[in-house]
């Protein structure tokens, strides 16, 4: 009985078979190309964020929590070292367009440059305000000093670092040379270590000097970047 | 569709690269030919929305250059370009269709099927840093078709083929224009003369020839030498 059944259910589709589309390829090109949303486009371009980046940030963090559960003293002199590197690794991110010769192809898309780098300046943006979330009540919980002094202490190097690269991969010797914001980030963390090194009071003054102006030093930095990340965009699509 | 041109300039400091040139484009090939420095880049670059005019405006079907409208109808193949050093053929093509806009589903599909147009399908896994430059050539070729594009815009996009690929290349543009507004600019007069229904000459950022080629004016090839070189 079932086998019958099922020979006629062969023997239905085969009588009405659906015809062969006709213009299916006329009728794709007619339809308008979809709207892309800006979840959609951070999306995109977080897919195309290099593998480097995540496992950079993904070390940041392993470091921050190792050393935090063996409660090693220099983690968060360490970290104040490498934010200002993340700073750097986000700011080559953001300009390897122009970096790889991309920038005349992807402006000549439906989507301009600028919203391409914007979204990859957001996503890296979210990319290390996670690590800055995580790093600072990690290193406060295992070392005390309050997350807000321990979160501004790690953030300003990142912010600094961020905002003279930005400026400086603008001019044209940055267009040039690609290690100019590895280099920024080197020397901020240098000048970070030999700062401790050299007077541990002086370490003792400035964390004070966070205590009670951190936030309002941190937000200095944070317009700053804000407003190097604004010329940047603006100055994307000056081509030729 | 038409493309129009209407009196487009573009200014550098002291010097004027393109100078108020107006033409219109339908459907077709039309090749654009110049020696170095005639200002052909600028111009299509102008046209790829990527450099703005000093004056003039261009528009396709009344759509201005500057609009998204536009650059949705557009494919563009720059002279040099880059390509990010992780990419393989295929990530680069899928790249380029997610900033068009391209459903992903359809973005595999079409690259797929662009790949193997060019040639390269049974290399589209490998990095293009592996690539022949003619190879490079083809993966460019193939992003610029990844939206079916209404307006091709190919800046010197023989450039590096050797004369197999360059046939082929050839016989694709002329399917390819059917449809579309084909430009594509050129040194070699061959390339041209066997496609383009039509014809734009530049020199010195001024437009010396517009139309199909007048056989009356004899060989063009000759033209091109005593004009250009």
């Amino acid at each position: 009985m079932k086998r019958k059944k099922d020979d006629l259910d062969t023997l239905l589709r085969e009588a009405f078979a659906a015809p062969e589309p006709a213009g299916r390829e006329a009728f794709l090109k007619t339809l308008r190309p979809r709207e892309v949303s800006t979840m959609q486009m951070l999306r995109q371009q977080a897919a195309y964020i290099r593998v480097p980046v995540w496992l950079f940030a993904a070390l940041t963090v392993g470091l921050t929590i190792a050393g935090a559960s063996v409660h090693l003293e220099e983690t968060v002199r360490l970290m104040v070292m490498l934010m200002p590197f993340t700073a750097a690794v986000c700011v080559l991110e953001t300009k390897r367009s122009e970096r790889f010769g991309m920038s005349e192809l992807e402006m000549a898309t439906r989507y301009s440059l600028r919203s391409v780098i914007l979204s990859r300046m957001i996503v890296l943006g979210i990319l290390s305000a996670l690590v800055l979330c995580i790093c600072a009540p990690v290193l406060a919980a295992a070392f005390g000093g309050g997350v807000l002094p321990v979160g501004t202490r790690i953030l300003i190097p990142y912010l600094v670092t961020m905002s003279a690269s930005l400026a400086v991969e603008r001019s044209p010797l940055g267009r040039k040379n690609g290690l100019l914001s590895p280099g920024i980030a080197l020397v901020v963390a240098s000048l970070s270590f030999l700062f401790g090194s050299y007077n541990p009071l002086l370490v003792l003054r400035y964390l004070e000097v966070l205590r009670s102006f951190g936030l309002p030093i941190a937000a200095f930095f944070l317009l700053l970047t804000v407003y190097e990340q604004w010329k940047t965009i603006k100055s994307v699509e000056a081509f030729a | 569709m038409k493309l129009s041109v209407d009196r487009i300039t573009k200014q550098y400091k002291n010097k004027i690269a393109v100078d108020r040139i107006s033409f219109a484009l339908t459907e077709g090939v039309t090749g654009l030919l110049g020696a170095n420095g005639a200002g052909k880049t600028t111009l299509m670059r102008m046209m790829a929305g990527i450099l703005d005019p000093t004056g003039g405006e261009i528009t396709a079907d009344g759509v201005p250059v500057q609009t998204e409208g536009y650059r949705a109808l557009l494919g563009y193949l720059p002279q040099d370009f880059g390509y990010y050093p992780e990419f393989t053929a295929r990530e680069f093509v899928r790249y380029i269709a997610a900033l068009k806009g391209l459903e992903k589903k359809h973005a595999k599909e079409k690259t797929e099927e662009l790949l193997e147009l060019v040639g390269l399908s049974d290399v589209a896994g490998k990095k293009i840093r592996t690539f022949s430059g003619g190879m490079k050539q083809r993966v460019g070729i193939a992003q610029a078709l990844v939206n079916d594009p209404k307006l091709l815009i190919l800046d010197e996009p023989t450039a590096g083929l050797d004369p197999k690929e360059r046939v082929r290349f050839r016989n694709l543009i002329a399917e390819v224009g059917k449809e579309t507004i084909v430009l594509f600019s050129t040194h070699i007069v061959s390339d041209v003369e066997h496609i383009a229904g039509n014809l734009l000459m530049m020199r010195d950022g001024q437009l010396i020839y517009e139309g199909p080629w007048d056989e009356s004016r004899g060989d063009l090839e000759q033209f091109y030498m005593e004009e250009f070189e």
